[in-house]
Order: C-alpha cells, then structure tokens, then sequence
C-alpha cells in the first residue's frame, strides 16, 4: 500500500511541478517528431508552440501563495522558482528567435550544420530544464543535476557550428573547464553532506550551526568557486571571453543570460536559505569575487579588439553587480531582500537578449567580429546603429535607460547595507566601463576614418522577422524600464510581494 | 490641472520636437525646428509673472521615487533662458549645420528636455536621472559636429562629468537611505528632507562627505578649480549652438544644484567647507583670467574667461549671504546672455573663414562694422561695463562677500582683481580682432545681414535692460533667496 501512497503523491507532484517536467517534455516531443522523420520546419515550430505553450501556462498557473515541498523534498515550487523558471522560459523564446534564421541553408547562421537546428533547440530545451530544475532545488543532488542538465546542452550548442574550429574551440574549452568545475562544486556538496549527514537543504540548515566549523568553511569555499565558475566571475572567467567569443551567437546570448539565472536562484537558495547563518564563511569571499568582477573586468574589456569578447567582459561586471544584488538578499535585512537581484537579472538578461540579437543580425559569421569593424557603421546603417546605442547605454548604466535603474537599486540596497565602500567601488567599476561602452559609440558614429568591415556585410538574413521582432521588443524594454520603471518593478512586486519574500527562502519554511 | 498641463508640456514640448524633427523630412528641416523651439519659448514666456506651479507623478513606487516638477522663480529664469537660447540656436544652426541636419536637431531638442526636466525635478533622484542623461545628446552633439579635436574632448567632457556624478549618486543614495533608516519611509524628494535633516541633522562625520560629494559632481559641471579643465576643450570643439548651450544652460546646473540642492540641505557642513571653497571659487576667477589672456584660440578665451566667471558665481555661493547669493543668480543669467552672445558672434566669423585664431584676424571694424559693435557690447558686457548685464551680479557677489563672516577680504581684494584681468584680455581680444590693420582672414569676413540682426539684436537687448534696469528680474529672484534662507538655520542667516 505504501508504493501506491507513494505513486499518488508522486503524480500529485507531478502536476505541481509541470511547469519543470514540461521542458523535458517538449525536448522529447521534438525528438520523436524527429525520428517520426517529420519536415526539419515542423518541428522547429513545434519548439516555438512548445515554449509559448509555456510561457502561456506559466503565467496562468502562476500562484504567489504556493510553496510547495515536491518529490520527497527535492525540489521547491515557489514563487522565487516560479518566476525565474518563467524568465528562463522568455530567455529560451529569445535564444529561439533569434536562431531562427539558423532554419534556412544560406542564413550563415551554422551553415553546414543547419539540417540539424532542431537538434540545437533540443538541446535548448534540455538546458532550459537544467535551469527549472536548478532554481527550484532544495536537495543537493537535484541542484547538481540542474546544473549539470543546463552545462551539458550548453557545451553542445556551443559546438553546433561544427565547419567553424572557433566553434569547435569554444565548445572543447567550455567541457574541459566546465568538467573541473563540476568536480569542484562536486567536492564542495560532499563536504556539506559529510559536515551534516544529509543532502536536504532543510536538515543542512537545521544541523549546519553545530557541524564542524572547518569543514563547512572548506564546504563554502568550494561551493562557491564552482558557482563563481558558471557564474564567470572573475578569477573563474578566463573560459569566457574565448567560449562567448567562438560559440554562435545566439548561444553566447544564452549564457550570458540564462546560465546567470540559473546561478542566482541556486544561490540564493544556498547562500541565505542554507548558509544563511554562517554567512561570516562565504560573504567576504563572494564579496571580493563580485568586486573583483566589477573592477577587473572593466579593465579588461578597454584592451578587448572583438566585439563579442568585449561584451563577454561586460557581462563578467555585470555578473559582479548581479552578485553584489544577490550578497544583500539578506532576508533578515530589508524589506524586500530579493528585489534587486530579481530586477537586475530580468533587466540585465532582456537587454543582453538584445544586443546579441543585434549582434546575430549584424555579424559576419565567417570572420570575428572586431570592434573596428564597426568604425563609421552609422554612415551605412543609422537604424542598426541606434539599436546598438540604445543597448550600449543600456548596458552602461546611463540614464534615462533601463540599465541605470537596476544599477541604481543595487547600489541602493548595498549602501542600506552599510557597504558604502563596496558602493564606491562599484562606481569606479562603472566610470571604467563608461569608457569603452563610449568609444564604440565613438567609433559607430563619430570615426571619420574610413568605414570598418560591418557597413559592407549584408548581415544575416531575417526572413521571418524573427530577430527584429527580439531586437524590437529589448528596445523596448531598455527604454521604458528606464523611463517608467513602475512599470516591471509592479511585475516583480506583483509576483513577489513585499511580505511573501521572505517565507520563500528555505531557512523559513524549515523552521 | 493647469499647472499639470502646464509643467508637462516644458518637459514634453522638446521631447516631442525631438522625435519630430527626426521624422520630419529634411528639406525644410531648420524652420520646423526653429517654430518647435520658438514654441516651447512662448510657453515658457506665457508664465511670467505667475506663482509657483507643482506637479507629481509615480516614477519608481517601489524605492519611493516620483516624478516631482516643482516651478520657482529659480528655475523659471533658467528655464526661459534656457528656451530662449535654443531658440536662437535652432534658428543660428538652421543655416550653419547642414550636415546630418536632422539628427542635429533631434538631438538638440532632446538636450533641452533633459535641462528642462533637470531644472524642474524636486526629486533628487529624479534630478540626477536627467544630470546625467544630459549628457547623452551632448556628447553627441560635441562628437559628430564638433573641431578637429573632437573625440578627444567629447569623451573627456563625458567622462569627467560622469564620473563627479556618479559619486553624487552614491551621497544621494546615502542620504535617501538614513532617511528610510530613521523614519521608515523611503523618499527622495527634496522639500521633505530638507525639514527632516534640518530639524534631525546628520552626524557631521558623515554629512561632510554626502556634501562634498554633491559639491564633486556640481565642482566639475560648473566648473570649479581645479575641475575645470574639460571646460576649454569641449567648448573649443563643440559646435557654435553646442558651445552656446554649453555655456549658457549646461554649467549652471552645476551651479543651480548647489543652490537649490546642496546647501539647503547641508547647511552646515557647507559653512564649514564655505571657506576653502571661497578660496578655490577666487583663484578660478584669476587663475582663468590670466590664462584666459594667454590665449590664442578665440572660443578657448572664452572658455577660460567662462571659469573665471563662474569664479564669481560660485564665490557669491559659497559666501553664504542672501545678496552674494543674488548677484550669483544673476550672474548665471548674465553670463548665460554674455557668453552666449560671444560664441555666436566668434560662430558667425568662423563660419565664414573657418579660423579662430587670434593673430589671424585684425581691422575687423573696416569689414563688419555692425557685428564689431555687437561684438564690443558683449565683450564689456563680459567685463562687466557699468550700465550693462555683467556688472550688476559681480557688483552684488562682491558686496555679498565683503560682508560674509566666511570669506577674509583679503581674498575678496583678490577676486575684484578679476575684474581688471577680464577688462585686460577682453579689450586685448577687441583690439587684436577688431581694430589695427586689415589681416588675412578678415579680408574675407561679410558683415551682418538681416538673420545676423534678428539673431543677435535680442540678447544685446537684454544685456542693456538688465544692466540699466536690473529690477524687472531682481525682484523675482530676491524673493526665492529669501525664501530659501528663511528655511536655513540660524548660524546661516
């Protein structure tokens, strides 16, 4: 009798958890319609039905008052798991559109390898369930095969343009150092496990206080390299530049993006929910990881001369800033300890979407992207070229635009912190940044040299629109979170709630 | 209701001329802008006279920010002649730029928007939204239709202004957060901090560094020595309505934030630190001076007699008396009609014979006689000529300082040495360009036709009305001083 209690609830979870399980879903659904041997353009639109269906039943199922224990305490359905899931699903929509064009033969976009586009968005999908299944996780081992899940489709889209060794490069480099990082994370969960005796997020933090204090430091430290490394934060970025450089576009855009997704809300499920008490163990070191992102990063990318590195530079800072968001989740802190990350992640991830959507529209595929391609690019193209602006400012932190706002929240959630001196940190990191976020504007418009490479590229052709409609809609978003943030901060309000915030962390559900 | 409609249409006239004139088809395109700006200065002119006007609107709920627009006497004067020198401009740049035309003036109006969203904010955050996003068009505005030396400048002129801000920012930041930590409730408008902190002032400690960051950003936007070395290149390079704007509305923000943000809030700490400020404030004036003599670049003399003008203003600040602090009002006014008048008419000889150095020039009076008349009124007006604009407000912010606890006469004795420096360049520019004989350059020069005359004749009008009658806009000003010492504390009044 008891394996039928345990079926019922097993099913009864199952319809909780959909919204996870339904990823891998439709990454089966897409494989037997492959094996079906249907046309490669069924298929892809199934992806796209598949995703909206989603996205759709997302949003309708979506409940701030759930919070839900499911599959014998492995994972949490919250609304923390709940909206990131959902902003994984718009990411997914996004890297989708924006690959779209990757359907057609003479779209450059993988060129030999485009008979195998619904294999690529396979792969999305099977990452996209890594993600759910990482942001809801509440048990060690299902936090492992999240991220595990999302690594793995990660290192096989990065390899999909197989004729192109930049690709090959990007894809090898990302396994090998992807694999040490697993092995560390790995080393960090065996040691929690073995400094309480359970993998249970709610027993760790029921027993961590009283384990050996060593051996939990050991713990942290480990965990939070192997985060560090899927976050790219700076000493754990050197595969960046490099794999966001040689990895299709689109793919570029979906680790800049999602893989931060990802990490945010496994983090702050570990660090607060789990760590939260010993937070004196891992606070200094993710804080001088974030501060380090910020500074150096910047430095780097003013001596970056491809486009994609610099952006890969960019996103390390912006890592760091999102860190930071996350460093003063304090629950016990504030009032609404989440808003910051959440707003910076969703903000930051929409405009990235953005960019490299810009950047697939724009691109060469056969040649790197250098910055110098682009030198007088607004005489050829003004359109594309105030897109980028819009993006650059975005990315920058200039007002009036959606960038500044999430920048303004995090520095004012770290000085109500009392880290006035991180703050001041975080702003030279900006000043450095501002540089070479202004001379690409400086090279786009202003170079009266001759024209770089870009004005004589045709770009990738867009036939069904479907990476304008992307760039469109981030502009968009870019332009009105910064003037009328209301607007996405009542989404995130409305999702979280001033006082639901807190009783999301696990630490409070255990107690 | 009226003064909703009112505020919003300063702030959305430019915007909407903005989009406007990047839609608008290209022929034709500097009369369009011109009406659209001429528009926006008649709905600044309709207020005149009027009461203070208010309005509100959520920006941000969640951190507590609004949408604040608060209208008074401070910021109207700015404001109208913030609108009635982009009038001038669009008209001026409606025949001088012809290149990328459009987005010159799109970005033109947007500029305008900013300043005038800048000037109105009663939120502070909503304040340095538009400090900073004004410099977005401006860089533009220096980077594609500037000199030779553009880039360089443009991102300097950035950077620079960046940088103080964002250091603003995080005093700002500071500031809204002690206020959510005593009181529990989260706000940046400016009126309610100001009665809060007045009432429970911050520890010094820690109010001496929120102060001195808002003095940073201001410091450099003014600017102040020794922040004022992006001032010569960006205004040397900018184009002639980029340089006008530049002088005339951009770097009083930095002096209208101490004014109206700053030291109201920060009284205190601002007596401590009124008197090394007094003293940088005095050697602007005569270190911008003598450099300013030295020149050989007609826009870098007025870049450098620009500091040292803005010496002035800020000395009359940081005197921390109501009449030092109504001489530096109107002297922001002046300065704006002064330097504005002067980088047209160096505009209008550059554009014909595409040189501004000093020495290239001479015997102008043969060739133009009626732009050296022009030329001469607005130079005295700089020095400040008894009878015109300039004297009034640095006959005022001497007084002002002559009479402050704050500042040693010694070093006021010093900064009245300014005034005899600036006659010394400027009739050293008149006589090198105007008079003597006729040089190469000058051969050239056509003079005034009847545009040049309808562009300069208003701001010589108003140079000779402030300077023989200054009440007419005295009396406004005093008014706002008053009111805004009335809610300082004892010490200060």
């Amino acid at each position: 009798m008891i394996e039928t209690d345990l079926l019922a609830e097993f099913w009864r979870d199952s319809q909780v958890a959909f919204p996870v399980w339904s990823w891998a879903l439709s990454a089966v659904i897409i494989l037997s319609l492959q094996i079906v041997g249907v046309r490669r353009g069924v298929s892809v639109g199934a992806v796209g039905l598949c995703l909206l269906g989603m996205i759709v039943y997302a949003i309708w199922s979506f409940d701030p008052a759930l919070n839900e224990s499911l599959y014998f305490g492995s994972v949490n359905w919250d609304p923390l798991a709940q909206s990131l899931n959902g902003l994984a699903l718009v990411i997914s929509l996004g890297v989708y559109l924006m690959s779209l064009p990757g359907l057609f033969s003479d779209s450059k976009l993988f060129r030999l390898n485009y008979h195998q586009y619904p294999e690529f968005l396979t792969c999305l999908l099977l990452s996209g369930f890594g993600i759910a299944v990482a942001v809801s996780a509440v048990d060690l081992t299902s936090f492992f095969l999240g991220f595990e899940a999302l690594s793995i489709g990660t290192y096989a889209m990065c390899g999909f343009f197989r004729s192109q060794i930049r690709s090959t490069e990007a894809a090898l480099k990302y396994l090998f150092v992807g694999a040490f990082a697993t092995v560390v994370f790995l080393w960090g969960i065996a040691m929690l496990y073995g400094a309480t005796g359970s993998t249970g997020y709610a027993d760790i933090a029921a027993t961590i206080a009283v384990g050996p204090e060593p051996l939990v430091l050991l713990a942290c430290i480990f965990i939070t390299a192997g985060l560090a490394f899927k976050f790219a934060l700076i000493p754990f970025h050197f595969y960046a530049p490099e794999v966001y450089d040689g990895a299709p576009t689109p793919v570029t855009a979906f680790m800049a993006t999602a893989m931060k997704v990802a990490v945010v809300g496994a983090g702050i499920r570990l660090f607060w929910g789990v760590l939260g008490d010993l937070s004196h163990l891992w606070l200094p070191m993710w804080l001088a990881l974030c501060v380090l992102s910020i500074l150096v990063a910047n430095v780097w990318a003013l001596q970056q001369r491809s486009l994609k590195k610099l952006f890969a530079f960019s996103s390390i800072s912006h890592a760091g800033y999102i860190g930071l968001a996350l460093l003063v989740a304090d629950p016990s802190g504030s009032e609404w300890p989440l808003f910051p990350v959440l707003s910076y992640i969703t903000i930051y991830s929409l405009m990235s979407l953005g960019l490299f959507a810009l950047v697939t529209w724009m691109e060469n595929r056969d040649e790197v992207f250098l910055i110098e391609d682009l030198r007088a690019y607004a005489r050829k193209n003004l359109g594309r070229s105030l897109l980028l602006a819009v993006f650059i400012a975005g990315m920058a932190g200039f007002p009036p635009f959606a960038g500044f706002v999430i920048k303004l929240m995090v520095f004012q959630a770290l000085i109500a912190q009392g880290y006035v001196g991180v703050a001041l940190l975080a702003v030279v990191g900006s000043i450095i940044g501002a540089i070479y976020y202004l001379r690409l504007l400086v090279s786009i418009f202003m170079s009266s040299e001759e024209s770089g490479a870009a004005s004589g590229w045709s770009g990738m052709l867009d036939r069904l629109y479907s990476i304008r409609l992307v760039v469109g809609l981030t502009v968009l978003v870019t332009c009105i979170g910064g003037l009328f943030p209301n607007v996405f901060a009542d989404r995130i309000f409305g999702v979280l709630g001033r006082s639901s915030v807190n009783t999301e962390i696990s630490r409070d559900s255990s107690e | 209701m009226a003064d909703s409609i009112f505020l919003l249409g300063l702030c959305l006239i430019p915007a909407l001329s903005s989009v406007i004139t990047a839609l608008a088809p290209v022929r034709g395109i500097g009369k369009i802008s011109t009406v659209l700006s001429g528009v926006l200065f008649v709905w600044a002119l309709s207020h005149w006279g009027g009461a203070d006007r208010y309005f509100s609107f959520p920006w941000f709920e969640a951190l507590g920010l609004r949408y604040s627009l608060h209208l008074d006497s401070y910021s109207y004067l700015l404001i109208l002649l913030s609108s009635l020198l982009g009038l001038l401009c669009s008209f001026y740049a409606s025949w001088a730029v012809k290149d990328k035309a459009k987005a010159y003036h799109s970005l033109f109006h947007a500029l305008q928007a900013s300043i005038i969203a800048c000037l109105l904010a009663e939120d502070l955050l909503f304040f340095y939204v538009f400090f900073e996003a004004m410099l977005i068009p401006m860089f533009f505005l220096i980077g594609i239709w500037g000199g030779k030396n553009r880039l360089y400048a443009t991102m300097k002129f950035f950077l620079y202004t960046f940088a103080g801000s964002l250091f603003m920012l995080i005093g700002l930041l500071s500031l809204y957060v002690i206020y959510y930590q005593q009181t529990g409730e989260w706000t940046a408008s400016f009126p309610v901090l100001r009665d809060y902190f007045s009432q429970f002032p911050i520890a010094f400690s820690t109010e001496k560094w929120i102060f001195l960051s808002f003095v940073l950003a201001f410091a450099i936007k003014v600017p102040l020595f020794p922040f004022h070395t992006w001032l010569p290149d960006a205004h040397t390079e900018a184009p002639t309505a980029g340089s006008v704007i530049l002088a005339g509305i951009l770097l009083k923000i930095g002096t209208y934030g101490l004014m109206r943000f700053a030291l109201p809030l920060f009284p205190e700490s601002a007596m401590a630190f009124a008197t090394p400020l007094c003293v940088l404030s005095v050697l602007g004036i005569v270190v911008g001076a003598i450099v300013a003599w030295r020149q050989v670049d007609m826009k870098r003399l007025i870049a450098y007699s620009s500091v040292s003008h803005l010496g002035f203003v800020t000395l009359g600040i940081f005197s921390m008396t109501e009449i030092g602090w109504n001489g530096a009002y109107l002297q922001m006014l002046s300065h704006g009609i002064t330097t504005g008048a002067l980088f047209f008419l160096v505009g209008f000889i550059y554009d014909q014979r595409h040189s501004r150095e000093i020495e290239a020039y001479g015997g102008l009076a043969h060739k133009a006689p009626i732009f050296v008349v022009f030329f001469v009124v607005s130079s005295l007006s700089s020095v400040g000529l008894p009878g015109l604009n300039g004297f009034v407000g640095e006959f005022l912010i001497l007084l002002g300082s002559f009479q402050s606890v704050l500042v040693d006469p010694f070093w006021v004795v010093v900064a009245t040495t300014g005034v005899i420096l600036s006659a010394i360049y400027t009739l050293h520019l008149i006589q090198k360009i105007c008079y003597g004989e006729v040089k190469r350059e000058a051969v050239g020069v056509v003079d005034f036709g009847r545009r040049e005359w309808l562009l300069y004749s208003p701001l010589v009008l108003l140079m000779f009305s402030i300077g023989l009658y200054p009440s007419w806009v005295m009396d406004s000003i005093y008014e706002t001083t008053s009111l805004i010492f009335s809610m300082m504390p004892e010490a200060v009044r």
